[in-house]
């Protein structure tokens, strides 16, 4: 029974795409490293899935300082004379 | 030059702060009169704190941290992960229907990760990647985008996450998954193979 639940979990791609996610976040336990292991050795999409989400954790790391760089959205004048404002009259 | 001592300078923390800071509230929470309220009580409250600040952070990070904290105020005000168990059983079947065989967990074929072949020569364009993470991030159902957002964007550690939403490791975890698999997929039909 144990080894028919282990063949049946090894081979379900949705379970062994978490699990990727667990050991990135290091928090995949034994038995799952294991699982995920064999899953890797014979899935070429869950193998790039990993390979990729790491792509895209690496690229991610840009986006806030990008933010900073280049704002995508502009907040309205209204809001920025209203804070202006405050700060240069506090107490008013 | 003194680099550790950082002086803040109130006066100019509109002209220098305000898209930015807007901005990043608007990925946070998709709502712009939202963002605006936050990112007004970010600059308040920074003012009335002033001087607690501290030389050797910076005043980015410092008005940064704020209105993080003005953010996870406002999800749990809102309660958006209050009932997210339940969000996810009932939503379960739709994304598994989307992305993988339901008999099987075996991915569908229209769904599958295809390989990235230009990105091993090609220069990533950065900036046209940073447009497009955002699109993807808008898309992405608002229960997902608290937990998404603190993890890839604030690069938090997943307990401290847990503590701050008050979600289970287990919602998490799904929380976190299903994001990067809809993430990942929008990326690969927006950019990777345009």
């Amino acid at each position: 029974m144990k080894i028919y639940l282990f063949r049946k979990t090894v081979f379900d791609c949705k379970q062994a795409t978490l699990l990727s996610l667990k050991k990135e976040g290091g928090k995949i336990t034994i038995m799952e490293r294991v699982k995920l292991f064999y899953h890797l050795l014979y899935c070429v999409y869950c193998r790039r899935f990993e390979k990729q989400s790491s792509i895209i954790n690496h690229l991610g790391e840009g986006v806030i300082n990008s933010i900073f760089t280049d704002p995508p959205h502009t907040l309205s004048d209204k809001a920025k004379e209203n804070i202006q404002q405050q700060i240069d009259n506090p107490g008013q | 030059m003194n680099m550790e001592v950082e002086i803040l300078k109130p006066g100019d923390w509109v002209k220098t702060y305000a898209d930015y800071l807007y901005s990043l509230a608007l990925i946070k929470v998709s709502n712009k009169e939202t963002a605006e309220d936050l990112v007004q009580e970010t600059f308040l409250s920074a003012f009335k704190a002033k001087d607690s600040f501290k030389n050797g952070s910076s005043e980015k990070t410092w008005l940064t941290a704020i209105l993080k904290n003005k953010i996870i105020d406002h999800y749990r005000k809102k309660d958006i992960l209050k009932d997210v168990s339940s969000y996810i059983s009932e939503t379960n079947k739709g994304f598994d229907e989307h992305f993988f065989d339901t008999h099987n967990g075996h991915w569908l074929m229209e769904s599958a990760p295809l390989a990235w072949k230009e990105l091993a020569d090609a220069k990533v364009n950065l900036n046209e990647f940073n447009k497009i993470i955002q699109y993807c991030i808008q898309k992405m159902p608002t229960k997902l985008v608290p937990v998404f957002v603190a993890k890839f964007l604030d690069e938090a550690e997943s307990d401290l996450i847990c503590k701050e939403f008050n979600i289970t490791p287990s919602n998490y975890w799904v929380i976190i998954h299903r994001a990067k698999v809809l993430i990942r997929s929008c990326l690969e039909k927006n950019w990777f193979l345009s």
